[in-house]
């Protein structure tokens, strides 16, 4: 540290371009783990919302809530223990002058079963009957919708009006619309398909499917939302080659640092300084560097954070970010250690002059 | 008091095809207390006897002794904890780190050797000798070669050796620095009882030294040392 913090001192130049460079990518990598972060949850929030086990879909829906059907004869037979019929239709919902059009996802509830139960209204209350709504919350925040507001979700659609609103319900990367079964399904299929949901939602383990239908964990369910999985590993791919990045930029930098340092280094060495000694300082070069440039772009993704409108799908988890920034301070270190034979390999002659 | 002992030493650099020997049977040894000239023409060996002595380069054959200690025969690692504790370096080139201020290449000193460092009594006594007191906030770069190297002198006696070598310490140095700093090794050998060893081509030094070694094309014998016209 001694040797480490005099020599930044003295040599603030390179250093701060260094630094500015560990700034930019570290401030890259955290912004795109807020994105990926925020972009797989408003694919699955509103699931994890219902704190399910296990879902129950058409078999040959493969796996997509979209394509699902189970018939009310299906459902009879299906287990009933702490289950949650739900009735989903993808629609642009309109005000009645057919305006500001937000595709959403309508997600059909019964009154007697534990999602409806368990859903935190933040603003206004639950609804009550087949013309009331509840709302994700962004749908009034960045969609401009306000409570009490008429809505329907085609020209000659059935009316319905917003009495509440729920927070971090997205599905999808639509906001989820809440409604009874019995008018998404007038909605969705008109009045002869009556009864017709799209899944059984449980908090129970089911185990025996009735004929026609599959029994998937919602784990498994929300990896096959289309696009999620790559999505999530086209993040993690780029995040990985950042960090990778860092690697490679750190210990290019320590290492040519070293090579011009060698004189000074086999002096020490002369004068019986340990090749331990100067290792640690390599090391903690990287390490102020690192810790300096985190700290500076964390800061930024802070003002990031909040300055960002609601609309943007990017979530600042802290412990994430965190993990991310452990992430970026490792690679310093290990971008330290590369140099290391270069110093141990320092021969003292060098500093004596003469052939 | 025997201090430093070489007994046969020889130094061939190059491999198979060409070969220098750089130093061929070299007898040499110091006692505590004494000053040591070494002297030669240009190339005849006298840095690389210096290196050896210091277990900065290791001999093609012979023996090195030091404080009754086969230090020839040690690994780099303890070598290099045995200069930290007993020899002080003055080197031709490069003695300070160009991103310590003064004072600050004395605090490493501290920080690599924790222990029986100079007292801070006798550190302001030697800066005013040496006229650097009043550099202690200055980078190296804003000193004269003369300041540097005198800034080296004293970083050299800062950890308190009792080996001090010194490769033309004063060549930087306008005569009256130059016989001040002999005189500041000679007192220190003589009261402290420590063992210089310098190599040097000032004529006038000799007065200040006890004995002079000289090395023609890598053979070394001891010379009279009023015997000035041979430096
Ligand atoms: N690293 C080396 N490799 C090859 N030859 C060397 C090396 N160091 C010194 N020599 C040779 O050894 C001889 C003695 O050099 P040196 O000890 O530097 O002389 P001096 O210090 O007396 O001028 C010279 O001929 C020089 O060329
Ligand atoms: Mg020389």
């Amino acid at each position: 540290m001694f040797l480490s913090l005099r020599e930044i001192k003295k040599s603030k130049f390179r250093y701060s371009l260094i630094c500015l460079v560990i700034v930019m990518i570290a401030y890259l990598i955290f912004i795109l783990t807020a994105l990926a972060n925020g972009l797989s949850e408003a694919n699955r929030q509103a699931i994890d919302s219902w704190n399910a086990e296990k879902i129950v879909l058409n078999s040959d829906a493969n796996g997509s809530l979209d394509q699902s059907t189970i018939t009310a004869q299906q459902a009879k037979k299906a287990s009933a223990d702490k289950r949650a019929d739900i009735t989903q239709m993808s629609a642009n919902v309109q005000t009645l002058s057919e305006g500001n059009k937000v595709g959403s996802q309508v997600i059909g509830l019964n009154k007697k079963q534990f999602i409806y139960r368990d859903l935190k209204i933040v603003k206004g209350h639950n609804f009550t009957n087949d013309n009331e709504v509840v709302v994700d919350q962004s749908l009034l925040e960045t969609d401009g919708y306000h409570l009490g507001e008429k809505v329907k979700f085609s020209r000659n659609g059935h009316v319905f009006k917003i009495v509440g609103t729920v927070k971090n319900n997205q599905l999808n990367v639509a906001p989820v619309i809440y409604a009874t079964n019995d008018a998404v399904q007038t909605e969705k299929f008109g009045t002869d398909m009556n009864h017709t949901i799209s899944a059984m939602i449980y908090r129970s383990d089911v185990k025996k499917a009735v004929d026609g239908t599959q029994i998937m964990n919602i784990e498994d369910f929300i990896q096959d939302i289309p696009g999620y999985s790559a999505q999530n590993s086209t993040f993690e791919f780029m995040i990985a080659f950042l960090l990778l990045i860092t690697l490679v930029v750190i210990s290019i930098f320590l290492y040519v640092l070293t090579m011009q340092k060698i004189p000074y280094f086999a002096v020490l060495k002369v004068q019986g300084v340990s090749n331990g000694y100067l290792a640690i300082n390599v090391i903690s070069n990287a390490l102020i560097l690192s810790i300096v440039g985190v700290v500076i772009s964390g800061l930024l993704t802070f003002l990031t954070s909040i300055s960002m409108p609601a609309a943007v799908p990017m979530t600042f988890d802290i412990t994430l970010m965190g993990a991310v920034a452990v992430m970026v301070i490792l690679m310093s270190i290990i971008g330290g250690l590369i140099p290391m034979r270069t110093v141990a390999k320092i021969d003292p002659a060098k500093a004596m002059g003469g052939s | 008091m025997r201090k430093i002992e070489l007994t046969n030493v020889n130094k061939v650099f190059g491999d198979k095809m060409a070969t220098t020997t750089a130093l061929e049977d070299i007898n040499f040894s110091a006692n505590s207390g004494e000053v040591i000239a070494i002297t030669g023409p240009s190339g005849s060996g006298k840095s690389t006897f210096m290196k050896i002595l210091g277990g900065i380069l290791s001999a093609t054959s012979g023996g090195i002794n030091i404080d009754g200690s086969d230090y020839g025969n040690m690994n780099k690692k303890q070598q290099s904890k045995f200069r930290l504790e007993h020899i002080g370096f003055i080197l031709q080139v490069y003695n300070l780190l160009p991103y310590l201020k003064v004072s600050d290449q004395f605090k490493l000193a501290d920080k690599v050797k924790k222990s029986k460092n100079i007292g801070t009594e006798t550190f302001s006594k030697w800066a005013r000798a040496l006229k650097i007191d009043d550099l202690m906030n200055n980078y190296p770069d804003e000193l004269s070669g003369g300041q540097q190297q005198r800034v080296a002198i004293l970083r050299a006696l800062y950890t308190n050796p009792d080996i001090i070598l010194a490769d033309e310490p004063t060549a930087a140095l306008d005569g009256n620095m130059a016989v001040k700093s002999m005189q500041m090794l000679q007192d220190l050998a003589h009261r402290e009882n420590k063992t210089v060893i310098i190599i040097t081509h000032d004529a006038r030094l000799l007065k200040y030294v006890d004995k002079n070694y000289r090395i023609v094309d890598g053979k070394g014998q001891f010379i009279d040392v009023n015997n000035a016209e041979l430096v």
